[in-house]
């Protein structure tokens, strides 16, 4: 059993990332700091339950990610299973092979000035709802496809399928971007699904 | 001579990418990549392209916003919201 006293210090320890998450999925100020403190009041009182020497983070994100999902999005449940297949990965790099191969050593900085932190913000918060969360947990903050199954209370074939979608579709958006700042060429009109290869 | 293809590597890059594999094919995959320098780039890509999206993404939660959640928890028998 956990000690309530020293949940404050040790909880606190995440509050910009679970922030940041929150900032994300609720994509405004307000809600982010509605969901912020509910997730540390719930965490709060349910924190005797909470296995010492378990995952706080892991926990935290848990109930960060549920009290979202039960708060804005209860009404948008729906099968979402897809063959993985059918989701084109790379898409990014895919499209603007010569630019990424043409990019010297100092590449991260490089890559870094590719878009604003505007721009990548904008770009996850346009995923929908679906996917957000889960690229938020896997990509940003580096939990498990298990962990996240396991948090979400959905089968892992489902975190990768969302994970999968969720990737294409950041990417997707982070295109634009490149096309704004003239670092790729506009698509041509028309479906932007069809499978090259 | 490792016997994973391009395909079997790209496909599986996000896994890789995510720690999600065994040893077994963790090995395979980082065999290939050091000998492959086309997968060794989408590779490289990748993995900069996320370290770009978490370093976008961070933010600082607001002084306010922390010393509020610290005082709300802090303060006994209060029912806050």
């Amino acid at each position: 059993m956990a000690d309530q006293a020293t949940f404050v210090d040790d909880a606190m320890e995440y509050v910009d990332s679970l922030y940041a998450a929150a900032r994300r999925m609720t994509r405004n100020e307000a809600d982010a700091e509605d969901l912020l403190q509910e997730t540390y009041l719930r965490a709060y009182r349910g924190y005797e339950g909470f296995k010492a020497g378990t995952n706080l983070r892991a926990w935290l994100f848990r109930i960060l990610t549920n009290a979202y999902i039960n708060r804005y999005r209860a009404k948008q449940r729906r099968p979402d299973e897809v063959e993985l297949d059918e989701v084109e990965e790379l898409y990014l790099f895919r499209r603007m092979p010569e630019l990424v191969a043409g990019r010297g050593r100092s590449a991260e900085e490089e890559l870094m000035d590719w878009f604003t932190e505007a721009e990548v913000r904008d770009a996850l918060q346009s995923l929908p709802d679906q996917f957000l969360p889960v690229v938020i947990l896997a990509d940003v903050e580096g939990f498990s496809y298990k962990e996240i199954a396991e948090m979400l209370e959905i089968p892992m074939g489902t975190v990768m399928s969302r994970l999968h979608r969720g990737r294409r579709a950041l990417q997707r958006r982070l295109y634009d971007y490149a096309v704004t700042h003239n670092l790729a060429d506009p698509l041509p009109d028309g479906p932007d699904d069809e499978n090259e290869r | 001579m490792s016997e994973v293809n391009c395909h079997d590597v790209l496909t599986r890059l996000y896994d890789f990418l995510g720690s999600e594999l065994d040893d077994e094919r963790r090995e395979e995959i980082g065999q290939h990549l050091d000998g492959c320098h086309h997968c060794l780039e989408v590779y490289e890509f990748e993995a900069e392209l996320r370290k770009v999206i978490v370093a976008r993404h961070i933010q600082r939660c607001p002084d306010a916003l922390r010393a509020r959640i610290a005082e709300q928890l802090r303060r006994p028998h209060t029912e806050p919201g």
